[in-house]
C-alpha cells in the first residue's frame, strides 16, 4: 500500500486525498530511507522534466526575463520618487519667502510630501491607468474590430491592440495576434474576447465572452497567463490551448502543457493535461478526456485521418459490425496518387485512391439506415474543372453513386441515393466570401442526412439545407469507395485529401463545430 | 550606493545553479508545473541581496535557504490541513537530505544525466518522453502501451531508480 501511495505521489503531488498523505506522512517518518529514496526520485523527476519537457528548457532567459521586469518596476518607482522628492523640496525652500522659519509648517510640508510619495505610488497601483499596447496584430480576415468605451475601430495588420479593448470577430473572420514575448492568439468566428494585464505584476489577463481562442503561450514570467469565461477560469504558464465558449459551456482542449481548469463558484480545480479537453458549464464539471479526433467513434463506419499513422500510411479503417472493432482496410493509390512528402496526406496529382474492401464493408452497415453523416477534410488544387470531378465516393459508376461529394469550380455538391427517386443534390459554395480558389486553405466540410434532410456545413457553420430529400438508404448497391474519381477512374479530382469520416448517424453542429475546429488544432500541433 | 552584482557573475551562479535548485524545489514536494516559478523567485532575490550574501557562504547554500522559504511560503497558500501535512513533508526531506549521501544533489548532475539517458534502453527512452517530453499523465501513457497507470508508475520509479545509480556513479568517477 506504501508503495502504491508512493507512486501516486510521485505520479501527482496533488493525487492523495488528506488521509493518505496522513498515511505516507506516518510511513516515511518511520521509515527515513524510504523518505530518502522519495526525495531522490523527486530530485530525478525534475532533473528530467528539466531535460525533456519544452517549456523548461531555457529557465536562464526566463530569470533574465524577470530581473528585467524587476528593474523596470525599480526604475519606475525611482523616478516616481524622485520626482516627487524635488517638488516636495522646492514646496519646503518656498516658505522662507511669505512665513519664515517656522518648525511646525517644515514638519506639516514634509508630512504632506511623504503622503505625496505614498499616494502616488498606491494611486499607480489603484487609480484607472492610461490604456497601453498588449498586443499587435498579426492577421486579419473579416470586418474584425476593437471596441471600447462606446467607440469601435477596424482592426488591420501591425495596429496594436490597448489594454481593456475588446475584439469582436464577425462570423467567418478570424484575428491573429501577438504578444512582445511570442505568445500568440488566435480567434475565429462570432467571437468577443478582451485582453488586459494585472496592473501589479503584469500578468496577461484574458475574459473571453463568447467564441474561439486558440493559444500558443510562452513560459511566462510574470505570472500565469488567465483566461476567463462565463463559465470557468482556465490559468496557463506556458502551453498551447483551445477554448471554445458558448451560451451554456465552456469547453478547453489541451494540446501541450497543464491548465488549471476551475469552474466559477466551484472550488474543484480540474488539471487538464497535454492531449486531454475539459468542459465546464454553470451548472457542473465534466470529466477530463482524452483529446481525439473524432472526438466519439459512436456510429463511425469509415475512417481516414492523416493525423494518425498505421504502417507508415494514414490511419484507415472500418468497423467491423460484429464486435464493434475498428480492421485496418486498404487504399490503393492509383496513378499518380502519393503521400506529400513528410505528411500522411495523399496528393492525389491526376491519379485516385480505390478500396473495394472498405465498399463492401461500409454497405452493409448504411444500407437500410435513415440517416448519415459524411465528413471530408481537403484542400483543392489551384485550378480545377468546372466540369464535375469526385472529391469521395461510394459505389459511383460515373452516372450515379451511393453517395458523391464533387466539385464543379468553386462549388460543392453532394448526392445521395435513397429510396426516394426525386431526391435532389445539394450545392452550396466551397469559398467563403471572395476567397480566391487558388489560396484555399484545408477545409472540412460535413454533410448530413435526417429525416428526408441534408444540411451541409463548411468550417463547422452551416451553409446549406436541403429539405426535398426523403426516404431511407434502401437502394444502395454494391461497389468501392473511391477518392480523387469514380470507380472507372473518370471524373477526375486535384487535390489533398486529410481526412475522411463516414457515420451511420446524423451528428449534431456542436459535434460538426467540435469536429472542425479539433482537427485544426490537433492538426496544426503536428507540423 | 545601490552595488548590483556583475552580470557575469550574476549569470555564472543562475547557470551553474539552476539545475540543482529546480530539482531541489521539487525535492521539497513543490508541484512541478510550479517549481521554476519558485527557482525564478530565487533568482531575483538573488540578484536583490547579492551584495548582502557574507562572503564566506557559498551562493548554492544561500540560494537553498532562500528556495526552503519561499517553498514554505508556496505550501501556505493552501488550507491549514494541507499546509501541515506538506510542511511535514519537507520537514522529512529536508531531514532526508542531511542524513544521506549528496548522490544526485551535488556535481555537474545535468551532464551525468545526458550520458546516463543515452545508455537507457528505447523501451524506458520511450516512456520518459511519454511522461516528461509530452507531459502525459499515467492513465494516458497506460491506454497507449496497452498497460495500468500503475505499472507505468512503477516502471517510471525503476526508471528512475536505474538513472540514479548510473549518476551516482558518474559524478562519483568524476570526484574520484
Amino acid at each position: 500500500m506504501s508503495d502504491e501511495l508512493i507512486h501516486r505521489y510521485l505520479d501527482d503531488r496533488s493525487a492523495l486525498s488528506e488521509g493518505e498523505l496522513d498515511e505516507l506522512i506516518a510511513h516515511l517518518r518511520a521509515e527515513p530511507a524510504r523518505a530518502a529514496a522519495l526525495r531522490e526520485q523527486l530530485l530525478l523527476d525534475d532533473l528530467l522534466a528539466q531535460k525533456l519537457a519544452v517549456d523548461r528548457q531555457n529557465f536562464p532567459a526566463q530569470v533574465d526575463q524577470r530581473i528585467a521586469d524587476f528593474q523596470r518596476g525599480q526604475e519606475e518607482l525611482d523616478a516616481q520618487v524622485t520626482e516627487l522628492r524635488q517638488l516636495a523640496e522646492a514646496e519646503i525652500d518656498r516658505p522662507r519667502t511669505w512665513s519664515g522659519t517656522s518648525p511646525w509648517v517644515k514638519y506639516v510640508l514634509a508630512l504632506s510630501a511623504a503622503v505625496l510619495i505614498g499616494g502616488v505610488f498606491f494611486a499607480s497601483q489603484w487609480l484607472p491607468a492610461q490604456p497601453y499596447t498588449v498586443l499587435k496584430v498579426s492577421k486579419v480576415e473579416g470586418n474584425v474590430t476593437f471596441q471600447q468605451g462606446g467607440q469601435s475601430s477596424a482592426a488591420a495588420v501591425h495596429a496594436a491592440l490597448l489594454s481593456g479593448q475588446q475584439v469582436n470577430v464577425p462570423a467567418g473572420g478570424s484575428i491573429d495576434l501577438v504578444y512582445q514575448d511570442a505568445t500568440t492568439v488566435w480567434l475565429g468566428g462570432d467571437a468577443a474576447v478582451t485582453f488586459d494585464t494585472d496592473r501589479a505584476t503584469g500578468a496577461k489577463r484574458v475574459r473571453i465572452d463568447r467564441g474561439e481562442l486558440i493559444a500558443s503561450v510562452a513560459p511566462q514570467a510574470a505570472g500565469p497567463m488567465v483566461f476567463t469565461t462565463p463559465h470557468a477560469v482556465a490559468t496557463v504558464r506556458g502551453t498551447k490551448l483551445r477554448l471554445a465558449v458558448t451560451e451554456t459551456e465552456t469547453l478547453l482542449d489541451v494540446t501541450k502543457g497543464l491548465v488549471d481548469f476551475q469552474r466559477l463558484g466551484d472550488q474543484n480545480l480540474q488539471q487538464v493535461a497535454a492531449s486531454q479537453s475539459g468542459i465546464a458549464t454553470s451548472e457542473a464539471f465534466f470529466p477530463v478526456q482524452a483529446l481525439a479526433w473524432p472526438a466519439s467513434r459512436e456510429g463511425v463506419v469509415y475512417l481516414l485521418s492523416s493525423l494518425e499513422a498505421a504502417d507508415d500510411l494514414p490511419y484507415t479503417a472500418v468497423r467491423i459490425p460484429d464486435t464493434n472493432n475498428y480492421l485496418l482496410t486498404e487504399l490503393l493509390p492509383r496513378g499518380a496518387a502519393q503521400l506529400r512528402p513528410g505528411t500522411l496526406q495523399w496528393e492525389l496529382s491526376g491519379g485516385h485512391l480505390y478500396s473495394d474492401e472498405a465498399g463492401q464493408d461500409v454497405l452493409p452497415q448504411l444500407t437500410g439506415r435513415d440517416e448519415l453523416t459524411l465528413e471530408v477534410i481537403f484542400q483543392p488544387a489551384a485550378s480545377v474543372a468546372t466540369s464535375p470531378a469526385r472529391i469521395v465516393a461510394l459505389a459511383d459508376d460515373g452516372e450515379s453513386a451511393n453517395l458523391a461529394l464533387s466539385q464543379e469550380g468553386s462549388d460543392l455538391v453532394f448526392s445521395l441515393r435513397t429510396e426516394d427517386e426525386t431526391i435532389k443534390p445539394l450545392r452550396f459554395s466551397l469559398l467563403v466570401a471572395n476567397e480566391p480558389l487558388e489560396s484555399v486553405r484545408p477545409k472540412h466540410i460535413a454533410v448530413t442526412h435526417r429525416a428526408g434532410e441534408l444540411v451541409a456545413y463548411r468550417s463547422g457553420a452551416e451553409v446549406a439545407r436541403s429539405r426535398l430529400a426523403g426516404g431511407t438508404l434502401a437502394e444502395w448497391r454494391g461497389g468501392p469507395l473511391t477518392i480523387g474519381a469514380d470507380s472507372r477512374g473518370q471524373r477526375v479530382w486535384r487535390g489533398r485529401v486529410l481526412a475522411i469520416v463516414l457515420s451511420s448517424r446524423c451528428l449534431s453542429v456542436a459535434e460538426i463545430a467540435r469536429s472542425e475546429a479539433s482537427f485544426r488544432l490537433l492538426s496544426a500541433e503536428r507540423k | 550606493m545601490d552595488e548590483r552584482p556583475p552580470a557575469l557573475d550574476f549569470d555564472s551562479i543562475v547557470r551553474e545553479t539552476q539545475a540543482h535548485i529546480r530539482a531541489y524545489i521539487a525535492g521539497m514536494g513543490v508541484p512541478r508545473h510550479d517549481v521554476d516559478d519558485i527557482a525564478q523567485d530565487v533568482y531575483v532575490e538573488l540578484y536583490r541581496f547579492f551584495d548582502r550574501i557574507p562572503p564566506e557562504v557559498p551562493p548554492k547554500q544561500w540560494l537553498k535557504g532562500i528556495a526552503r522559504n519561499l517553498s514554505l511560503n508556496y505550501f501556505r497558500r493552501t488550507s491549514r490541513r494541507q499546509r501541515l501535512q506538506r510542511e511535514a513533508l519537507v520537514e522529512i526531506f529536508l531531514r532526508a537530505e542531511q542524513e544521506t549521501a549528496p548522490a544526485v544533489s551535488e556535481g555537474p548532475v545535468r551532464r551525468a544525466l545526458d550520458g546516463c539517458y543515452e545508455k537507457l534502453a528505447p523501451d524506458s527512452r520511450r516512456l520518459l518522453s511519454l511522461r516528461y517530453e509530452q507531459e502525459l499523465p499515467s492513465q494516458t501513457i497506460a491506454e497507449r502501451l496497452k498497460s495500468t497507470a500503475e505499472a507505468v508508475r512503477v516502471a517510471l520509479f525503476r526508471v528512475r531508480a536505474s538513472l540514479k545509480q548510473c549518476i551516482s556513479k558518474s559524478l562519483a568517477s568524476e570526484r574520484g
